[in-house]
């Protein structure tokens, strides 16, 4: 059954990790990116993070989804910051267009920080089949209702999404006009909306009653179908990204 | 056992048929901007089904939709989203306490609703929209940001104000739209869930 992920199969060292160990490497990077506030580092960790997605095979991917997302926030960014930030000098002009060196700063630093967030969490959602990611949360004590929400909803929406163009194409061949005035679309969307959540809603029951057939509720200790394994470089790693992060960090603040 | 305060009023709004609920409306929630494009209206939509639980059920298990609605997002396609989890969650805390209060019974009053739906989200997406992400979500309304920007808002005005346009719009619409899904469904089906 298709399910909504970002999980791109590949052999590598990185897709061979237990997700906690990736979730502990994103959460250092993230640490790095808020403590470096100059660019220079940034750039330096930038570079870092896309080693990662190389080595782990996904970097293509990955730069599609960051121009997908990143890089248009970055445009308005550079282009706006830069125009409006008040006060300060200038940095360069095009014509009647004066770019402020304060607005330029601001909009590489949070550009690049954003660029470094996004890399990092790719690293592992393009890296972590997600019953993996949710195993290995729930033997962290996560609650498997939690997993459950998360993992159903990944499967329900490819469903929903096909069920929502069947209604559309349904009440258009019934001459729902979805052009036209406003009011007319409003009472198009009224039109959309009504079957495909009633539809869904009704289907709900049946799942509650299906879920507690299984023992759902119960308080027991689960046993899992995937077994994540923890290998040795996950031991490593998970002490030393914390314990490397925090040398760096505190020389950034020592050398300032 | 002890819990905190919170997580005994999660519990208890909890039932099994709501954990199943939660799926659905974040479901609804992820295809909220998909039925907008389909009828060429630039709205988001993303909360129809946090304020349909919100009704369904309660505030809190609204905030649970609403707060994984962002993960969801961010597990799949925008980790951009995240941050924004929060925001999505008061929104059903919001509707959620409203409702049991008695604030869908009329037309006009879910209208209210929606407007204070559109204040809760505006004043805490502002500063996570404009610390985080410097002002720009990658969305449309980018486009009306850069505009206030450019005639001589200081981006955070600049953002409220985009917000203040936006927010209310599409807010309220949704109110109506999960007003009108929660009174067609069969009334059995709305004791079931708990609040009804």
């Amino acid at each position: 059954m298709p399910s909504l992920s970002s999980y791109v199969p590949r052999e590598s060292l990185v897709h061979g990790l237990h997700p906690v160990t990736k979730l502990v490497y994103v959460a250092c990077i993230l640490a790095l990116a808020v403590v470096y506030s100059t660019p220079a580092p940034l750039v330096v960790l930038l570079l870092a993070t896309c080693c990662v997605l190389l080595a782990a095979r996904v970097l293509r991917p990955a730069v599609r989804i960051m121009s997908r997302t990143v890089l248009l926030i970055a445009l308005f960014l550079f282009v706006v910051r830069g125009l409006a930030e008040p006060g300060g000098n200038v940095a360069f002009a095009l014509g009647p267009l004066a770019f402020k060196q304060a607005g330029l700063d601001v909009a590489m630093l949070i550009s690049l920080r954003l660029f470094i967030f996004v890399a990092a969490a790719l690293t592992l959602l393009l890296t972590t089949y997600p019953p993996y990611l949710m195993a290995a949360l729930e033997e962290k004590k996560l609650s498997p209702r939690a997993s459950y929400v998360v993992l159903s909803t990944m499967q329900i929406i490819p469903m929903m999404q096909a069920r929502a163009t069947a209604i559309l194409e349904a009440q258009q061949a019934r001459g729902l006009d979805t052009r036209g005035s406003l009011l007319t679309r409003v009472r198009a969307l009224f039109a959309l909306v009504g079957p495909l959540v009633l539809g869904s809603i009704e289907g709900v029951e049946a799942r509650a009653m299906a879920i507690e057939a299984r023992a759902f509720l119960v308080h027991h200790r689960r046993t899992h179908l995937y077994a994540v394994a923890t290998s040795s470089v996950d031991r490593v790693l998970m002490v030393a990204l914390p314990v490397l992060t925090f040398a760096f960090a505190t020389l950034r603040f020592l050398v300032r | 056992m002890g819990e905190s305060p919170t997580a005994m009023r999660a519990h208890r709004d909890m039932t099994t048929v709501a954990i199943a609920l939660i799926p659905v409306g974040i479901a609804i929630n992820y295809l909220g901007k998909s039925l907008a494009q389909a009828v060429g209206l630039p709205l988001f939509l993303d909360t129809i089904g946090t304020m349909i639980v919100a009704v369904l059920v309660g505030p809190w298990t609204a905030a649970a939709t609403g707060l994984t609605t962002n993960i969801v997002y961010g597990l799949t396609i925008r980790p951009t989203a995240i941050p924004f989890g929060l925001v999505n969650a008061a929104t059903g805390i919001t509707v959620g306490y409203l409702a049991r209060w008695g604030w869908f019974s009329s037309w006009w009053r879910i209208v209210v609703v929606g407007v204070a739906a559109a204040v809760v989200n505006t004043v805490l997406s502002a500063p996570i929209i404009v610390l985080v992400f410097g002002g720009f979500t990658g969305s449309g309304s980018d486009a009306v940001t850069a505009f206030f920007a450019l005639t001589g808002h200081n981006i955070l005005k600049a953002v409220l104000s985009t917000q203040a346009i936006i927010s209310p719009t599409d807010k309220i619409l949704s109110a109506l739209i999960a007003a009108v899904v929660v009174r067609n469904l069969p009334v059995r089906l709305r004791s079931r869930f708990g609040s009804g």
